[in-house]
């Protein structure tokens, strides 16, 4: 039967709630066409999560699906609210910081330099130097860790076991590292307002140096394990496509705007930290195995995100002096009337903090921006039109820790 | 390139953008009234830290929202975040901010726009900026703004029935929730 006379005798698509809006029909791929004229269908309401295994955490989406095809999807949050915000306004700023540990607890370190540079921001206290340094180190190993959950898992929901466990063995390490330096081993409070809680133990920093060896002849396996495997590609490439625009227009930050191929990385344009004075390429997304914006893009930034990370630690390693670790800061802070914006670059996107003080030691206003929740929120759009297995590997690309999306 | 706060005031004037009302230094920002005039400082305090905020009119903020994304010289593509202060129990008003950021520029900007107490309706900005959504939808539930004409104003983090707003200074905690004891 030809097209047309198909066309003729299939009875018309179901039209979703809502007709008329072209959202929810969104463009046909090839193969879709015949799926749509064949089957008679009647849209379903299907509920991923909370407890759903890619969903990374307590994240309910009602999926709208006609037969295979998404029509609809609408995220539900709030199973892991834990009041950050309002209890960042009840105790004092030091207080708070074992707070910020628990929102993307995959990348604690870099919460705590957000909360800390947000705070020091409204303070107007200078770091010492090494502790700058040390900063630095500690956020881009940690990045380096986040991504490997990231690359790993991401493996996982589009049914790849084995990178997994290969990601774990190396952040096994990483976690080892962060635990001779300050103890624990996912929510550190380490990086602290005025500089770092102690110095790094002796043989810290070649110990670190060691690690990085290693890693990047594990980082060439990882690629070689997942980046070009065919099942991989032809699950992620065309699929769940961001254009810049919106990317820009939907507040996306991280590897979600680069993956788009937008060249934007706050270390780099809105430097803070040490970050101006190491050389670092921004990864961007360029649709090397579809249309720049898909899944695959984004997979990829992460991963060339990792080795950007290392040789970002090896000029660390190269540059780092002796000094203080800690500014010259009273034990109860006070923080003189104020108000402020303070953003940094997350392993997921713009961590931003607002900070409102009036001249006590208890914030007024803690507004904690997570840029899993930014990233989460243009889901909606990105999955109409796409296959219902697609799903898993759009909510897998976007990487959220649902403590943050929540928080 | 980057601009300082001062020129981006300066180009609104010139520009005549709608609802600009001053420019007000971190301190004033953090002030319940950011109006009223500051005690005057100590000899020898440095400050005040933190940033610059533009006080704008809030029934015209996505018109001034439109004009700061579109102008050339300001290009404020990005609505990082939208959120709302209670500044004092007893203040009048809320404060509701609005963080920018041009990445044609490199520059950020911070909006704060009051609304009574009384009556805390603002017009939403998802028109302009589609990823004020959820944000907004935050704002609302925590604090009780009404984002009018907002395309789903439900609320996004608290229950469908959760009574009251956490991030309001004068909110009680409740002693009971569908059964749970909270004490």
């Amino acid at each position: 039967m030809s097209d047309e006379a198909r066309a003729a005798t299939a009875p018309p698509r179901a039209v979703p709630p809502g007709a008329g809006d072209e959202r929810w029909i969104g463009e046909l791929r090839p193969g879709e066409r015949e799926v749509l004229l064949d089957v008679k269908t009647q849209d379903m309401e299907v509920n991923m999560g909370p407890q759903h295994p890619s969903t990374h955490g307590v994240l309910r989406v009602l999926l709208r699906a006609d037969g295979e095809i998404v029509t609809g999807a609408q995220p539900h949050l709030g199973y892991l609210h834990r009041c950050a915000e309002k209890i960042g306004e009840s105790v004092e700023f030091l207080q708070y910081l074992p707070y910020t540990d628990r929102y993307d607890y995959l990348a604690a370190m870099n919460n705590n330099l957000g909360y800390s540079m947000a705070v020091e921001h409204v303070m107007g206290v200078e770091i010492p130097e090494r502790a700058q340094w040390i900063r630095t180190i500690f956020a881009e190993l940690n990045r380096i860790g986040s991504h490997l959950i990231s690359f790993g898992t991401y493996g996982l929901d589009i049914g790849a076991f084995t990178p997994f466990f290969y990601a774990f063995r190396e952040r096994e390490w990483i976690m080892a590292l962060f635990e001779k330096v300050c103890g624990a081993r996912l929510t550190y409070s380490y990086i602290r307002i005025g500089g770092v809680f102690n110095d790094l133990p002796e043989g810290w920093l070649e110990e670190l140096g060691r690690f990085l060896d290693v890693f990047e002849t594990k980082w060439a396996e990882y690629n070689d394990l997942l980046s070009y495997n065919h099942i991989f590609v032809e699950r992620t490439k065309n699929v769940g496509i961001l254009p810049p625009e919106k990317a820009i227009a939907w507040g996306c930050t991280g590897p979600m705007l680069r993956g788009s191929g937008v060249r934007w990385d706050l270390r780099k344009d809105l430097p803070y930290a040490m970050y101006p004075r190491l050389e670092f390429d921004v990864c961007v997304g360029q649709g090397r195995m579809g249309t720049v914006g898909d899944c695959w893009d984004r997979y990829f930034v992460r991963l060339l995100e990792m080795k950007e990370s290392v040789r970002i630690l090896r000029q660390c390693l190269r540059q780092i002096g002796p000094g203080p670790v800690m500014a010259d800061i009273p034990k109860t802070i006070r923080i003189p009337a104020g108000a402020g914006y303070v953003g940094v670059e997350n392993p997921r996107g713009e961590l931003g903090h607002y900070i409102v003080s009036d001249g006590g030691k208890i914030a007024r206003r803690c507004r904690v921006r997570g840029p899993s929740f930014c990233n989460l929120s243009i889901l909606p759009e990105l999955m109409p039109g796409t296959m219902l297995a697609d799903a898993v590997a759009i909510i897998g690309s976007v990487d959220i820790v649902v403590g943050e999306t929540d928080r | 390139m980057a601009k300082s706060f001062e020129q981006i005031v300066e180009r609104l004037k010139t520009v005549g953008a709608p609802g600009v009302i001053a420019a007000i230094d971190p301190e004033q920002a953090s002030k319940p009234d950011p109006l009223a005039p500051a005690p005057p400082r100590k000899e020898g305090t440095k400050g005040p830290f933190g940033d610059p905020h533009l006080l704008v009119e809030a029934k015209r903020v996505p018109e001034l929202l439109a004009v700061l994304r579109d102008d050339p010289e300001l290009r404020f593509e990005m609505l990082v975040d939208v959120t709302g202060v209670d500044y004092a129990k007893e203040a009048a008003n809320l404060g509701v901010i609005y963080a920018l950021l041009s990445l044609s520029h490199r520059t950020r900007l911070c909006l704060r726009a009051d609304v009574p107490k009384a009556d805390p309706r603002v017009p939403t900005a998802c028109a302009v900026h589609p990823g004020a959504n959820w944000h907004e939808r935050e704002a609302g539930e925590m604090l009780g703004l009404v984002f009018e004409g907002h395309p789903d104003p439900r609320n996004i983090l608290l229950g469908d029935d959760w009574v009251g707003w956490p991030l309001r200074k004068d909110y009680e905690f409740p002693v009971e929730y569908h059964g749970i004891s909270c004490v």
